[in-house]
């Protein structure tokens, strides 16, 4: 087929569309002169207009599933990875896949991360591989070790890490029902391990309890440094940064990550004060659940969370509440100081470091003072002036206005006095110079007034003369 | 804004993004960040979740709003985004589509990741069509350049009909003539196929 043809077959397809159902095959028939092959073509086009069943009216959503969901026989997995044999699947992320397996020759079980997909796109194969230098780099008691990393055949990138038999942190909690001072040693090794990562430039980015995991004897693994970031490289990779905000947890993300801002030490700084909050007061800072993500991230960046003290009482966990009851008001009150300053919306206003956290944890533990402080006053007025600009400004002019009418009408209101006044004390002196005239006398004139029963002059009634109409005047005029 | 320009000169040329080096970079971010939404969509299909309706538009419209602060991407007009969005979306579903005919087969040496689902043979009909409706779709860029571009922005990428519209300069009533019988001739190239 060529254009041509093409074009042709697309206005006898309209023309005839146009026309009721059982025209449109004579139509056809008529114009298309014995170009039979065009008739059919154009019939069967039809024919899909009408019928509304092929896949460019399916959703998207669910081809997507289709193509993407992996529906291959478990027989046709790799059974093994280098020395290591797969055992069972762990679990899947964002980015690849995490197998339990075992060397059959040393007899260690250890995890096997998979890059799944690793031939869509560069961008994932390198964020794999940073993982992996990422977990290299690091040597801590805290943090889980890696051990290998090798290529299979067709490019898909695997890498082997220690398996860490263990509880999330928050299950861990609940399930052993840990004290405070439990769960805050717990949370110290937490921090011991980020703190680490930190010693070697590396920001988590994504710590949330599902990457903590607690063994049986009580130690903890951080895990998954999947979307990890070398500090120095902060300002070259900005897109990274967009890319790794997608995959991570929205529950602890720190508000300058929901923005898309830089991120530094203080973005998990953040996610260890919601760790902290969720660990003791059993809850999480913000309920997200069943919001939009563009309302959770509205939430994140604007809502002031609740005291961690206000949201244990609140919890209907027994177990968080019988720690709500354990701890005294003041305790409650450093708890409160300690989680919120962690979480502080403004990345300068919170511990400056995972040292500064850790040491105003210990502050807390030894019963000493904390070394931060709430916020000052001026301070929350300052932020509230400034988030709500706006609504200040307006009252602020309605205020204004208000006062205005106040004073205006006080002063108009004082001057009327005034002129009522002033024609009371007028009219008095009128009747008085009145009174005095009928009694006679220069009394009225001099401003005394006359004795009652004094007798009117009649030589007065007839002739007030001149000189009395003057002082009236001049009366009048005072 | 010359490489936006000649971008979009090209795509309605050629019904092709041809990509310099700077939207290869992009086109790659795009790749992993719509392959992580895709990700998640599929795994809410899974779970029957109907709390998550993502469909193609919301998807590339987060995508934006995501990337739109990177530096490459944040040149680029909204429009001219999704554009190259739905191109990426056609692109990575294609491939992945291709791999699992290619498991499909039998074909050895591959690396095939088991997620222990057993959903297996379901969606067989579904990776077929779209690689039939890849190759009409570039039988149809061939005819005229503009339908496909028109079918691709809006099936790929989810993109309306008045944004089609400003993006290649067509008013609205002839973008949807073009859909109407773009769409009947793929739908009938895809029964061919199948």
């Amino acid at each position: 087929m060529d254009s041509a043809r093409w074009h042709r077959i697309q206005s006898s397809f309209h023309d005839a569309a146009d026309l009721p159902g059982t025209q449109r095959k004579a139509f056809l028939e008529a114009t298309c002169g014995n170009d039979d092959e065009l008739v059919a073509e154009v019939l069967a086009m039809l024919h899909q207009d009408a019928s509304g069943h092929s896949l460019l009216d399916r959703n998207l959503a669910d081809i997507a599933h289709e193509t993407l969901a992996h529906p291959i026989h478990a027989s046709l997995m790799p059974k093994e990875f280098g020395p290591y044999r797969i055992l069972q699947l762990l679990g899947e992320g964002g980015m690849g896949v995490v197998y339990l397996a075992d060397r059959p020759d040393l007899g260690t079980q250890v995890a096997v991360k998979v890059l799944r997909d690793a031939w869509l796109s560069p961008a994932r194969r390198e964020r794999f591989a940073r993982e992996q230098r990422t977990l290299a780099h690091l040597s801590h008691p805290s943090v889980a070790r890696i051990y290998d990393a090798d290529t299979l055949e067709d490019g898909t990138p695997w890498f082997v890490m220690e398996y860490v038999d263990g509880l999330p942190l928050t299950d861990y909690c609940r399930q052993h029902e840990r004290s405070v001072e439990q769960r805050l040693q717990l949370f110290r090794l937490v921090c011991e391990a980020v703190q680490h990562a930190h010693g070697h430039a590396i920001i988590h980015r994504d710590l949330k309890p599902s990457n903590i995991l607690v063994k049986s004897d009580g130690s903890v693994r951080l895990l998954d440094f999947g979307i990890a970031k070398q500090l120095e490289s902060l300002e070259l990779q900005v897109d990274q940064t967009m890319t790794g905000l997608r995959l991570m947890t929205p529950a602890y993300a720190s508000p300058e990550q929901i923005r898309g801002d830089r991120v530094g030490i203080s973005t998990d700084v953040y996610s260890l004060g919601v760790i902290l909050y969720e660990l003791l007061a059993g809850q999480l800072p913000f309920d997200l659940s069943g919001l939009t993500p563009a309302e959770a991230a509205a939430v994140i960046t604007e809502h002031e969370p609740g005291k961690p003290s206000a949201a244990a009482k609140r919890t209907t966990h027994s177990e968080a509440n019988a720690h709500a009851l354990a701890l005294s008001k003041t305790a409650w009150a450093d708890v409160d100081v300690l989680c919120l300053n962690a979480m502080h919306k403004d990345p300068l206003r919170r511990y400056r470091t995972v040292e500064a956290l850790l040491r105003d944890v210990d502050h807390y533990l030894n019963g000493e003072p904390l070394e931060t402080r709430p916020d000052a006053l001026l301070y929350r007025i300052g932020k509230f002036v400034g988030r709500n600009q706006r609504a200040v400004a307006a009252s602020g002019v309605i205020f204004a206005v208000i006062v205005g009418l106040i004073a205006f009408f006080t002063v108009r209101l004082e001057r009327a006095r005034d002129a009522a006044l002033a024609e009371a004390a007028r009219t008095q002196r009128i009747e008085q110079f009145i009174a005095n005239l009928f009694q006679g006398g220069d009394a009225a004139a001099d401003g005394v007034a006359g004795q009652p029963g004094d007798v009117v002059d009649p030589e007065l009634l007839h002739d007030p003369g001149p000189v009395r109409l003057d002082r009236l005047d001049r009366l009048l005029d005072r | 804004m010359p490489l936006r320009n000649s971008l979009r000169a090209r795509a309605v040329g050629r019904g092709d993004v041809d990509p310099t080096a700077l939207e290869r970079k992009n086109l790659d971010q795009l790749f992993s960040l719509t392959y992580e939404e895709l990700r998640r969509l599929a795994s809410s299909v899974k779970r029957g979740d109907p709390s998550i309706t993502l469909s193609a538009t919301a998807l590339v419209n987060e995508a934006w709003l995501r990337l739109a602060k990177s530096p490459g991407i944040a040149f680029t007009s909204r429009l001219h985004f999704k554009r190259i969005a739905a191109r990426a979306m056609r692109q990575m579903l294609i491939e992945a589509a291709r791999r699992r005919n290619a498991h499909k087969r039998g074909g050895d040496g591959q690396a095939i990741i088991v997620s222990f689902d057993d959903s297996l043979d379901r969606a067989a009909t579904g990776t077929e069509n779209l690689l039939a409706l890849d190759t009409a779709l570039t039988e149809l860029a061939r005819l005229e350049p503009r339908q496909a571009l028109i079918v691709e922005s809006r099936f790929f990428g989810g993109l309306e009909i008045s944004e089609i519209s400003s993006l290649i300069g067509v008013s609205e009533a002839t973008i949807l003539r073009d859909w109407r019988a773009a769409k009947a001739w793929l739908g009938q190239e895809l029964r061919r196929a199948g």
